[in-house]
């Protein structure tokens, strides 16, 4: 076991960021803990290395409880836990090799030892050519190579990655999951990565724990996660994950932000719960007389804990309308969002 | 009439390079650490001591306050015990020295601040300590501003050593009072003008070009 948290807890004044959470992370396993921005992800990733410390609670990091450690014995524990950053945070007065040997430094290394170990994890990276260079020559995927090699730098049991994708596009995305995913084979690494992106859990993790308001409200092997989720968000995250797919996320930005006369707007509306089985467009229908043209739609699970996704465009006769259309779906209790408007395609 | 003013230039020009490179350089060596420890000890820092920042900080602002005239006569005391004596180039370095570390201070606190947290928060998680941060992350992350602090303070110390000749210490602004302004010469004081604004020029190139040479951002 690399890491077994045990109900632990975390409030920052009166507001609780973390609440009973437990869980354990088996060796070689790549863990995704997803919830959306606030859930409190960033305060528990951060507790997984003494960064942060929790209020009550174990968190056992390689069989030793690191809660009620003091900075001095932290710093040894770091040592075995790598971490990686959404804006990378590497040192800009550095080169590449430097930044990548720096926590070999701290190790205590040889500067022999450092330079050959610094040219093998430049070398694992992909980036051998790149060790004299700056930071600031590097475009953001270079930036997190870097990153990721000196976090692997002092050969450590456990690598955190905080939103470290949320930085780059879809392709770089997909070539730093790629590599971690290569990590984690070629060297049996354990990884445990936050992210409020479900296409990132979805495309590494072996195992996924869904984080609402401090607490976990969903925890499984991925494919049970993905293919029965059970909680509501759990539902809404995956509903949302959808729309991110790289062609649609080009298609919404195609679309334009202003109303004009005869242009088609397209709305997104989310329906959770009871209000999925209502008939919502034909009510909308029936007040203001829309005719909304459906261009997608998708439901999760049944019942009361489904969620249905429904995009729908309608021309509208004036700006006011539109406004009277959204107002009308949130009266409804719907989520609505106003993607864009466009001149038809005719 | 020419050749005597000449000497007098280039003597009064090395008296002031000597005391704006000496107290330029202990306003840097004693204005970094000062720096260091305003941040370090402001909420949220390393060190965090709300009692050591707020009397440290007290006491910069004190000196800060004073007009650097009224300085250079007031430590003449605390000047004879450092220097032996009150008078001469030797000891307005002093008052020079203890007017630009806090000055130096605030504009290295200022410069350490604006360094990201995420890197410092970087050399922790890969198991730094607080010497680490230092050395590692915050002095050098921060060297350009560093040095684009340290070229204003310098100039500054150009500007304030021409008060210095109240102590006969000589340099450029002495010249040109004492020559140019009551005894009528008015090339003397033309020649004092072009030398500090070509002084002031080289400094603040030279800065400008070294905080330029150690920025990779």
């Amino acid at each position: 076991m690399v890491l077994r948290l045990v109900d632990v807890s975390k409030r920052f004044g009166a507001t609780p960021a973390i609440e009973g959470v437990s869980f354990e992370v088996k060796r070689g396993e790549i863990v995704g803990i997803i919830g959306r921005s606030g859930a409190g992800k960033s305060t528990l990733i951060r507790c997984l290395n003494g960064l942060e410390k929790p209020d009550s609670g174990r968190i056992e990091v390689l069989g030793e409880d690191i809660a009620p450690l003091g900075e001095r014995d932290l710093r040894r524990v770091r040592l075995r836990v790598g971490m990686i950053f959404q804006h990378f945070n590497l040192l800009s007065s550095k080169t590449v090799a430097d930044n990548v040997a720096l926590p070999l430094k701290i190790a205590g290394r040889t500067q022999s030892e450092r330079r050959d170990r610094v040219r093998s994890l430049l070398w694992l990276v992909g980036l051998e050519d790149k060790a004299t260079a700056y930071p600031g020559q590097l475009s953001g995927g270079q930036k997190q190579r870097v990153g990721i090699a000196r976090a692997l730098a002092a050969d450590p049991a456990l690598l955190l990655s905080d939103e470290a994708t949320s930085a780059l596009d879809p392709e770089t995305t997909a070539s730093i999951l790629a590599l971690l995913r290569d990590i984690n084979r070629k060297l049996g690494l354990t990884i445990v990565l936050i992210t409020h992106e479900m296409s990132v859990v979805r495309a590494i993790a072996d195992r996924v724990i869904v984080l609402d308001h401090g607490r976990i409200v969903e925890e499984g092997e991925a494919a049970a996660v993905f293919g029965r989720p059970q909680a509501t968000l759990t539902r809404r995250l995956l509903a949302s994950a959808r729309h991110d797919a790289p062609e649609e996320r080009e298609w919404f930005a195609s679309l334009g932000e202003d109303w004009a006369p005869g242009f088609d707007t397209v709305f997104r509306i989310i329906l959770e719960g009871e209000l999925a089985e209502r008939p919502v467009l034909a009510e909308l229908t029936s007040e203001t007389g829309a005719l909304p043209v459906i261009l997608r739609a998708k439901t999760l699970g049944e019942s009361c804990s489904a969620v249905a996704t429904i995009l729908f465009s309608l021309r509208a006769p004036s700006s006011e309308f539109v406004a009277r259309i959204e107002r009308c779906l949130k009266l409804s209790g719907a989520t609505v969002e106003i993607l864009g408007h466009a001149r038809p395609a005719v | 009439m020419l050749a005597l003013p000449f000497d007098r230039l280039i003597g009064s020009l090395g008296e002031t390079l000597v005391m704006t490179a000496v107290s330029g350089a202990i306003s840097f060596a004693v204005g970094l650490p000062l720096g260091l420890v305003l941040v370090g000890t402001a909420p949220g820092g390393f060190w965090e001591n709300r009692w050591v920042n707020g009397s440290v900080g007290a006491i910069v602002n004190g000196f800060r306050s004073l007009p650097f005239i009224i300085l250079l006569v007031a430590v003449i005391p605390l000047t004879r015990i450092i220097v032996g004596t009150s008078i001469g180039t030797a000891a307005a370095i002093v008052p020079l020295s203890i007017s630009g570390i806090p000055y130096f201070g605030r504009v290295a606190e200022v410069a350490l601040r604006e360094v990201d947290r995420g890197l410092i928060e970087a050399v922790r998680a890969m198991g730094g300590g607080n010497w680490t941060i230092i050395r590692e992350a915050l002095v050098p992350e921060a060297l350009p501003s560093l040095i684009a602090g340290f070229t204003v303070t310098l100039v500054l110390l150009v500007g304030a050593s021409a008060m210095a000749g109240a102590v006969g210490a000589g340099g450029l602004g002495d010249l040109a009072i004492r020559y140019g302004y009551q005894r009528f010469e008015t090339s003397v004081m033309i020649a004092v003008i072009v030398v500090l604004i070509a002084l002031v020029a080289f400094i603040q190139a030279g800065g400008d070009r070294l905080a330029r040479l150690v920025d990779h951002r």
